[in-house]
């Protein structure tokens, strides 16, 4: 007999601790996969909010209001902010493997593509956060002017504090790295996911007349972005005695920012509740997921919140003609906001000033109650998200790493 | 003595009956704790989601059985994923072509995985990790690192379907565990496998074509996987970059859980199947006990680790020839 088989007919306590740790980190193993890029913030934003309406005219879109920036998501004719001076941007997202990385990239590189003294050299992480500290260690050994980042690929922190001591100017956005904007970066530019809560909380509270049950799936397990979400909603729910949150206030249930995971919980909600009336979704793909789980059920598609995605607006007619309860009101996928970090990045670079807001509180983009039909363009993929305003042939050229 | 042979006599199925009885119990503590998730219904609407672990988790089965741990789970079931929704491209009619891609990389990379692992005598940990990053990378290629597209009606319409109120999902992956048993257990191919797999260099000695079983094993645990990556483009409609993730240490926990020994050797894609059925279910019950969702991981890992130890501790303990040092050579 063999060592090996003589022990594994013996009981060995030391050979059952990894497999015990292998199956607990299994059960945890869906939370430990990255989230998409779209909301993978894991710290509280520090970054101030701005009032929308109290925001002063920046100087890149001199002329018009926030209100107006955020109505053309983004879309300016402006050039001001280029400057003339030669310098390199670097521009690192930890994901870059899916349809929102491809609009984030294409925000940015488009808007940076305005300025002809400006090389860039876009990379993608594709979540791993050792490639992502070296892409962002790369910039600053090349001696990059620079960097716009989304920085979800793990905790990248410490190395945009080294870029910015190095003297490069830092901006991520659309993830919170934590630390402080002015001191471990220049800036960080997101969107208000509180006020995001509040919106969909709004909206549901008068898609059902203020009465009746709702659930709240919030992605990444523990996610910031989640609770910061959850507060917005429970802010508005709390006014409204006669909304009830399945999901309880402290709480969320999680996706992890994956259709089959969000399918998969949906379906253990209908479950276990006999009378659904609304589902309030912070991700169009998780959302996609609960739609297929009421159906996967025959149950009756209720009114539901999401971020803007070409899949549910073309779904959009379709479900509602079988399900005449079903309503939807979207927030934009927000990938726009990647021109203003490219924009304060290049202006502080060639020290223009560049006063846009950090924070914004987005809008509703689509609305089925409202007069903002769901949009549609079968011209186009299921994850492009048309509230970026930026066309299919800019998308296919900027949106995707420098070859 | 009596009390080694009296618990010897209470589990003649061997290993891989404990996981029907933790299974059952499982289902038996739902009622009480969470009535909701026990019901038919409910039980239809979480099967899927077991079957396609199962489907891949047979696959891992039989690798696990030669010794070997399958790295190209996630990455197999993403690529064949992408593919089954990327060549048709909305049209059925190209479906047979990208049935015929997913299954051809799947060759390819069982028999890579398997060549090295056999011929070159590398780890299979190291090897499937490296077919694995592969996979990813022509994932991303295929992809343009961008990109989902919807599956062509016919899929979406099978994946997502049922057949006399069973999820078709479910029958493809009962059908194949059944096979993939009986093949096991009842043909002459089976027993060579499950004899190479106990002890390889035995089976060497007794003339067995042992390389050639193992790198078998590997093209048809890959087949699987991409049997699997198909299915769940049509279960979801819209698979992503990342649609495998989750599959890797689900598999492996089923295959644990189902009492298949990593040491090689004896294993059960039936008990793994019970493993998948678990290990949902389990989850479900967590969240519809409205635990919060950090408490519901801490849960299922304890019980998890509660039902491997419970299989594994006291039985051996209480066998007498498990006494004295059990790690002597002879």
């Amino acid at each position: 007999m063999t060592r090996f088989e003589q022990g594994h007919r013996g009981w060995r306590p030391a050979a059952l601790l990894p497999a015990l740790v292998l199956i607990v980190s299994a059960c945890s193993g869906t939370a430990a996969t990255q989230a998409p890029s779209e909301a993978a913030s894991t710290a509280p934003s520090a970054a101030p909010s701005a009032e929308a309406s109290a925001a002063a005219p920046s100087a890149s879109t001199a002329g018009s209001t926030v209100d107006e920036l955020i109505a053309a998501s983004g879309v300016t004719s402006d050039t001001s902010f280029c400057g003339s001076k030669p310098m390199k941007l670097g521009i690192s997202d930890g994901g870059g493997i899916n349809g929102w990385s491809a609009a984030s990239y294409a925000a940015v590189r488009s808007e940076a593509a305005k300025c002809s003294n400006v090389t860039q050299v876009a990379t993608a992480a594709s979540f791993s956060i050792e490639k992502q500290l070296a892409d962002i260690n790369s910039f600053v050994a090349q001696k990059f002017d620079a960097i716009v980042i989304i920085p979800d690929a793990g905790d990248t922190l410490a190395a945009l504090q080294a870029a910015h001591t190095a003297g490069l100017v830092v901006v991520p956005w659309a993830s919170d790295p934590g630390g402080k904007p002015g001191t471990d970066y220049n800036n960080y530019v997101d969107w208000d996911t509180t006020d995001a809560g509040k919106t969909w909380a709004d909206w549901m509270v008068k898609a059902l007349n203020g009465t009746g049950n709702v659930v709240f799936l919030g992605g990444f397990a523990g996610s910031a972005v989640g609770h910061q979400e959850l507060d917005g909603i429970n802010s508005v729910f709390g006014q409204n005695s006669g909304i009830k949150l399945l999901t309880g206030t402290t709480d969320f249930v999680p996706t992890n920012w994956d259709q089959a995971t969000a399918q998969q919980a949906m379906t253990t909600l209908l479950n276990q509740y006999p009378q659904i009336d609304g589902v309030i979704s912070n991700y169009d793909a998780d959302a996609v997921g609960i739609i297929r789980a009421f159906q996967a059920a025959n149950r009756p598609l209720v009114p539901l919140t999401t971020l803007d995605s070409n899949k549910l607006g073309c779904d959009f007619a379709g479900l509602k003609a079988a399900n005449p309860k079903f309503e939807m009101v979207t927030i934009s996928s927000r990938n726009w906001l990647g021109r203003i970090a490219a924009r304060k990045a290049i202006a502080a670079v060639q020290g223009l000033p560049e006063t846009e807001p950090d924070s914004y509180k987005l809008p509703i983009f689509e609305d089925s109650l409202g007069g903002l039909a769901p949009q549609c363009d079968s011209a186009q993929g299921p994850d492009v998200f048309l509230s970026n305003k930026i066309s299919a042939d800019d998308l296919a050229k900027w949106g995707k790493v420098t070859d | 003595m009596a009390l080694g042979a009296r618990v010897r006599s209470i589990r003649p199925a061997g290993p891989s009956a404990a996981v029907w009885v933790a299974t059952a119990v499982l289902f038996v503590a739902s009622l009480v704790l969470a009535p909701s998730t026990a019901s038919v219904n409910a039980v239809l609407g979480i099967l899927p989601f077991a079957a396609l672990i199962a489907l891949a988790g047979i696959g891992q089965t039989l690798v696990v059985q030669q010794r070997g741990l399958d790295l190209t789970v996630a990455s197999m079931i993403t690529i064949a994923a992408i593919l089954a929704t990327k060549i048709p491209n909305g049209h059925d009619a190209l479906l047979p072509i990208a049935f015929g891609a997913v299954a051809g990389i799947a060759v390819i990379s069982g028999l890579i995985s398997g060549i090295a692992v056999t011929r070159f005598a590398i780890t299979p940990v190291v090897a499937t990790l490296g077919v694995g990053a592969l996979l990813t990378g022509l994932a991303l290629q295929v992809t343009g690192g961008a990109i989902s597209i919807a599956a062509a009606p016919a899929l979406d319409g099978f994946g997502f379907g049922k057949t006399f109120a069973i999820p078709n999902v479910v029958i493809v992956t009962m059908v194949m565990v059944a096979a993939v048993a009986v093949v096991v257990r009842r043909t002459v191919a089976g027993r060579w496998f499950v004899a190479v797999g106990a002890s390889p260099a035995a089976a060497h000695a007794a003339g067995l074509p042992v390389n050639r079983i193992r790198i078998a094993t590997y093209v048809v645990a890959s087949l699987l996987y991409g049997l699997t990556g198909v299915l769940l483009a049509g279960f979801v409609g819209t698979p992503g970059i990342s649609s495998g993730d989750g599959y890797l240490l689900a598999t492996v926990a089923a295959v644990v859980l189902g009492g298949t020994s990593l040491a090689g050797g004896q294993g059960s894609v039936v008990a793994t199947f019970g493993g998948a059925i678990f290990l949902t279910q389990l989850g479900a019950v967590v969240l519809g006990m409205g635990a919060p969702p950090s408490a519901q991981l801490v849960l299922q890992g304890v019980i998890i680790a509660l039902g491997m130890g419970l299989r594994n501790v006291p039985w051996r303990l209480l066998r007498p020839a498990a006494r004295g040092s059990p790690l002597i050579t002879p």
